[in-house]
């Protein structure tokens, strides 16, 4: 992954997590601590794409909104250049929504359904003063051109317009600030499979020619190996494995990346996948099993993974994992 | 051959705010005993309609069927007696639902439900049907069906009620079997788990099965033929591997090109630009006429008919350029 | 241009909620009719509704005096025109009022929740367990007995009620995509509630105020019945049955034709309330 200008990396996040507490029970509640982020580190340079991948559950969308607090994080740090994210107090937290935006998953609840196309553009950069205010509408329209939209679409409702055009409205919205990384959280997920690959290209544009980004949540492999340079597969709150898409997908260490690649079903009849091997269910996120979260799937099960949760390890080249295996 | 089913010309219409408009227009396919037919579009395509208008659950108002013959086992499903068409569904035709956790009755166990479909169409007691829901269980691999009898849906996870759906749909050893995006909802791990399953199903069971999803990849895997439908159309019917290895349709072709790879590195991939037409803004020609590749070879307004290629009869499809 | 369509759309929407539902278009007529007679008082009441004529009390309806006159002598048709008036200002000033607080606090309940939600709920929930004509009692017996005070005991038995209808669907606005993405874009939590949430909430807001205009008018006359209400001589539809009881068998019209207004004042305001909580209920939730 060459970096040309500086070496520093965009975005660095470390020992981020987040809990749940879960009442349960009656008449006398047990609390339940749900570890939705547990201890993840990561960086993110300039100009890349780095995934998020992982199954419901897993803990990805919550990473993502920790780092924009979007959801308050219980430890951790993350810094944005030279920004401490975490440290800014509540009324600084408008420096952070300009330098860093998400983009949501569901085109059609993630827009005012009762308001234009152009007042939801418009407003942000009215309150927040971005432009002199007769510049503001012609901004708005200049967003909507950059994401293929025409200018008459900002007097329509959301209704009027399809999944991919809302998401499209989305990514013009998230670009308003001119952001430094955008959070995608799924943003894809939603749409049609041919439309897909139309809002893909437009954010790998925008990536280039404004030397973005992105922070790309997907529980779709094949859409992250396109779109990402670098990917981390989460399960049940914990990073299991990290590395380039190449790495991870063609060579994975991980038995569950393994499990995960395995199942997914390549659009090749001539390809022959064996799905008989795969057991159990995903555990529930209250009481994880002990010792290494996924040792009552694993095919390479050992004694040690009963007991003892395995430590991340680097192995160069920018992969790590956290396995016996290789340990 | 004896078919199971076989739909000739089906075409079905929904009334808007403006009028009625055509959905689907001349669908017609025909399914073998013991094949599973892979129904493969995008979202408003008119597959699920399809599955619905053979089922007999459109909705009463706002839809009805155009024209059209659907032989099940001989007789046709469209112009049967409503009570006749209900004693057939859930028993000889069944269909599991794309959303496993809300498809279940929340108040219900779900082992009574099971019971249910076995009691309301074969009779016996009710012995007898908790019986046999519990071997029905059993061969969905649920672990433990006596204590997981009395559950409710929201105990289970979504791969376990869409195996207690599966398990409803098998009650009465049905023949057909309509499976509408039956994976979409669940983890690509428990979609694997739910593939191989039915795939064992198949083989022990006799049953066809109509497989409608969007994700070509479970069409790879779980299809013996493909019918791919774009707008309201079957555009392009094959078998599942000479579909993938040789797309006659520029939409299929289009469309096989637009999706990510997860074992290669997707460079030479192309979005399909454009967008589907609204279902009240249809051309009267071919409906792909307007994002083809090769739109500048053909006549805008003409229809084209689902044909038959010239080296194989098995495989069809509906474009001017390749008649 | 863009404020012409805005316009437009909205005018169009709500026009055609209306319309699902041909009950309401009964109400808002009898309403609208009933709220004209209030209005044009002046130049509609044939008599003067406070002067005295001892000569002419209790006599029945004639066509002289439409709908009769009272024990004091006053035109029955005069005082009921005059004590619409008085109907209507009380109700929807006192609706007015409760709405705009109990919009506030429901709200606010519903979008910060935790410790504040359960402390304001907590609060409405007291205020809703006194029922209304004890509130009224004790306002009036507190402040004594006029129209202002009467506004104030009326507005506050309904803020709770408010408050619990805009807490609902404020929680629920506060789930959608939207409004997080509003919080994404560095939007305060006043600006959210504002423009975003309260758009969302005013429909169900609209249902009740007009339900609860009904109920306003009722207590009022009720509380006027006892005695509590506003002092006479100023004509009040309950105050006209509290005069005229004692003489019920004799000369039933001026207790009668009042009652008979009220009637047909909550029964409009309820056809009206009932039929935007049909229209605007499940098939507007589609619109999305």
């Amino acid at each position: 992954m060459m970096n040309d200008s500086t070496d520093q990396p965009l975005l660095t996040v470390e020992n981020l997590a987040k809990y749940f507490k879960i009442q349960r029970g009656f008449p006398k509640s047990v609390t339940h601590t749900v570890k939705a982020v547990d201890d993840v580190s990561f960086t993110i340079n300039k100009q890349e794409a780095f995934g998020l991948a992982g199954e419901s559950g897993c803990g990805k969308s919550t990473v993502g909104r920790c780092v924009l607090r979007l959801i308050e994080p219980d430890s951790g740090r993350v810094s944005l250049g030279d920004l401490d994210v975490l440290g800014l107090g509540k009324s600084d937290l408008r420096i952070l929504r300009k330098k860093m935006q998400i983009i949501f998953q569901d085109p059609y609840s993630s827009l005012n359904p009762r308001r234009t196309v152009g007042q939801t553009l418009e407003e942000p950069m009215r309150v927040h003063k971005l432009y002199p205010k007769d510049d503001i509408p012609a901004v708005a329209v200049e967003l909507l051109e950059k994401v293929g939209l025409s200018a008459n679409a900002v007097d329509k409702y959301p209704h009027e317009f399809s999944g991919g055009q809302r998401q499209r409205i989305g990514i013009a919205r998230a670009l308003l600030f001119n952001p430094e990384l955008i959070v995608a959280d799924e943003a894809v997920s939603a749409l049609d499979v041919s439309i897909q690959m139309q809002i893909l290209q437009l954010l790998r544009n925008l990536k280039e020619k404004l030397s973005l980004s992105y922070l790309f949540i997907s529980h779709d492999l094949a859409v992250v190996r396109y779109f990402c340079q670098r990917v981390a597969i989460m399960y049940l709150g914990k990073f299991v494995e990290l590395g380039s898409v190449a790495q991870i997908f063609d060579d994975p260490l991980h038995p569950y990346t393994v499990t995960l690649r395995n199942a997914s079903p390549i659009p090749d009849p001539s390809v022959s996948q064996e799905f008989a091997q795969l057991k159990g269910e995903v555990p529930s996120p209250i009481s994880p099993p002990r010792g290494c979260h996924f040792h009552p799937r694993c095919s390479k099960v050992m004694d040690i993974c009963h007991t003892v949760y395995p430590a991340w390890t680097e192995l160069g080249e920018g992969r790590g994992v956290a396995c016996h295996l290789y340990i | 051959m004896e078919y199971v089913l076989e739909v000739k010309n089906l075409s079905t219409a929904f009334k808007l705010r403006s009028g009625w408009y055509p959905a689907t227009c001349d669908i017609s396919f025909s399914l073998k005993p013991n094949e599973t037919l892979a129904i493969v579009g995008e979202s408003g395509c008119g597959k699920s309609v399809t599955a619905f208008s053979l089922m007999g659950l459109l909705p009463k108002h706002g839809s009805r069927i155009d024209s059209g013959t659907a032989l099940f086992k001989g007789e046709d499903l469209l112009t049967m007696p409503k009570d006749k068409l209900r004693k057939i569904r859930g028993s000889a035709m069944t269909m599991i639902f794309q959303e496993p956790m809300t498809s279940l009755n929340p108040v219900l166990t779900v082992g009574s439900q099971i019971a249910e479909a076995v009691y309301y169409h074969r009779g016996g007691g009710k012995a007898a049907a908790k019986k046999r829901a519990l071997q029905l269980m059993d061969m969905v691999k649920i672990p433990a069906p006596e204590s997981r009898y009395n559950d409710y849906p929201h105990h289970l996870s979504g791969g376990m009620c869409q195996r207690i759906m599966i398990a409803m749909s098998l009650a009465c050893e049905p023949d057909l079997v309509f499976a509408d995006e039956p994976t979409t909802a669940l983890d690509v791990t428990i979609q694997a788990q739910m593939l191989y399953l039915l795939h064992e199903l198949k083989q022990k069971q006799q049953m066809s099965m109509i497989f409608i999803t969007h994700d070509l990849g479970v069409v790879a895997h779980v299809a013996d033929r493909v019918a791919v439908m774009y707008a309201g159309n079957i555009v392009e019917t094959a078998p599942v591997a000479e579909l993938f290895a040789n797309p006659r349709h520029p939409y299929t072709q289009a469309l096989l090109k637009s999706i990510p790879r997860l074992d290669r590195d997707n460079r030479d991939i192309a979005p399909i630009q454009g967008m589907v037409p609204a279902i009240d803004k249809m051309p009267g020609g071919c409906r792909f006429y307007s994002r083809c590749r090769k739109q500048t070879q053909c006549r805008p307004d003409e229809f084209p008919q689902l044909k038959a290629l010239k080296d194989s009869q098995d495989h069809l499809d509906r474009c001017l350029l390749n008649e | 241009m863009n404020a012409m369509a805005r316009l437009k759309y909205l005018g169009t929407e709500t026009y055609e909620v209306f319309n699902r539902n041909k009950t309401s278009w009964a109400g808002l007529l009898l309403l609208s009719i009933l709220l004209l007679i209030a209005l044009l008082a002046p130049i509609l009441a044939p008599y003067n509704p406070v002067e005295q004529n001892i000569i002419q009390r209790l006599q029945p309806p004639s066509s002289q005096f439409l709908l009769g006159t009272d024990y004091y002598g006053r035109d029955v048709l005069s005082r009921i025109i005059w004590g619409c008036r008085v109907s209507f200002v009380i109700g929807s000033i006192s609706v007015g009022i409760a709405m705009f607080f109990g919009t506030i606090f429901g709200s606010l309940a519903g979008y910060k929740g935790g410790y504040l939600d359960h402390l304001i709920m907590g609060i409405m929930d007291v205020l809703m367990s006194i029922p209304i004509l004890l509130m009224g009692l004790l306002i009036v017996a507190i402040l004594g007995p006029s129209k202002v005070n009467l506004i104030i005991a009326l507005a506050l038995t309904m803020i709770p009620r408010f408050a619990r209808i805009a807490r609902a669907p404020t929680i629920a606005a506060k789930n959608k995509v939207y409004v997080e993405a509003c919080q994404a874009m560095g939007f305060s939590d006043f600006r959210i509630l504002v423009v975003h949430i309260f758009p969302n909430i005013l429909g169900d807001l609209m249902v009740m105020g007009s339900i609860w205009m009904a109920t306003a008018v009722r207590t009022e006359a009720a509380l006027s019945f006892i005695g509590l209400g506003v002092n006479p001589p100023t004509a009040t539809l309950g105050g006209m049955i509290r005069e005229g009881f004692k003489d019920i068998l004799s000369a039933p019209w001026a207790s009668l034709f009042p009652g008979l207004v009220i009637l047909l004042i909550v029964f409009s305001a309820n056809l009206l309330g009932d039929g935007l909580r049909d229209a605007l209920d499940p098939k507007l939730r589609n619109e999305n």
